[in-house]
């Protein structure tokens, strides 16, 4: 059986997010054979690669889209970019809010977005949370969905229209 | 020469990209992105121009509005759409003294505020149009809302 994806994402941020780093890198799983990994950490030094697999600091978007496509896990710092991404293709997703106290971001707007996300394959680890521990069973159970769902608002995209060339 | 009518795109990399390419999903003219990484290699628009993203470094800000201009002068569109972030200041300045149409629509992950760059379009009017993606945001600083850019329910999800 090929080994399950888990796919870590800090966006294009400037604002390294060496939290979420060590989070991951602190679990058993990330030194473990039976797991694929794929780290895109931004600004975000990494000093240890996984067992399996790649660490990168940016990627093209295509790229960022066939590894959310072909992931059974999403590791995802709360930016809006990757909400619609995991939204899109249905993902099992840990969401991590940047938080300014921990100087990961100017403010903290993503806590505000974690607050909307509703979703119950989808979970917000707050900064006085602890990082859950990863279980591989239930990594392995998850379905992986390839195919991506439309969730573009055409009503917004129809009035942005008219604005624009009415 | 004669051109196609164009609509210039300006979105820092991101989540404003993925928002304003949901957003101009269905506009019917040609689209020119401006943004600050080009991480795309498909894409719907014709070209793409970068120039450097800053939030509070007021020289690049002003060397932006030079590199604003010469993109204009390059495009001529018929109108301007921006999500946002900083980049956008130097374009809703000179789409404001051009005469350019500028549609702004504020980012969905400013939930109960509007981003800094809005605040800035908003107080100085420089919107044609300004959009709010969250209904209580919009009626607090006198906004459109008109839904979000992308779908935040459950989608199916099982």
């Amino acid at each position: 059986m090929a080994r399950p994806l888990i796919l870590v994402t800090m966006g294009t941020n400037e604002y390294p997010f060496n939290r979420l780093y060590n989070y991951i890198k602190n679990d058993p799983l990330y030194l473990d054979e039976r797991c694929e990994w794929f780290v895109q950490t931004g600004s975000c030094e990494a000093d240890t690669t996984p067992a399996i697999g790649v660490v990168e600091t940016l990627i093209p978007r295509s790229d960022m889209e066939d590894l959310v496509r072909r992931s059974a896990l999403v590791i995802s710092h709360c930016g809006i970019g990757s909400l619609n991404l995991m939204l899109k293709y249905r993902k099992r997703v840990i969401f991590v809010p940047r938080v300014a106290s921990h100087k990961e971001f100017s403010d903290d707007h993503q806590l505000q977005i974690a607050a909307e996300i509703k979703n119950k394959k989808m979970q917000v680890v707050y900064p006085s949370d602890e990082f859950p521990k990863l279980n591989f069973d239930q990594i392995c159970a998850d379905n992986v969905l390839s195919e991506p769902v439309d969730i573009t608002n055409y009503d917004l995209a129809r009035i942005v229209n008219l604005k624009l060339t009415g | 020469m004669k051109r196609n009518p164009t609509v210039l795109v300006i979105a820092s990399s991101g989540g404003h990209l993925t928002q304003a390419m949901c957003a101009t999903s269905t506009v019917e003219l040609e689209l020119v992105l401006v943004t600050n990484k080009n991480m795309l290699e498909d894409s719907p628009f014709i070209r793409i121009h970068t120039i450097r993203d800053t939030q509070t470094n007021i020289l690049i800000h002003a060397m932006n509005v030079f590199s604003a201009a010469r993109i204009l002068l390059k495009e001529r569109p018929r109108a301007i759409f921006s999500t946002g972030g900083p980049i956008c200041l130097p374009f809703a300045l000179l789409a404001r003294l051009s005469g350019t149409r500028f549609v702004y629509l504020d980012t969905l992950s400013r939930v109960t505020e509007l981003s800094n760059s809005g605040k800035f379009i908003r107080k100085f009017r420089l919107s044609d149009s300004f959009l709010c993606q969250w209904q209580e945001t919009a009626e607090k600083y006198g906004a459109e809302y008109h839904g979000q850019a992308f779908n935040l329910g459950d989608n199916g999800h099982q």
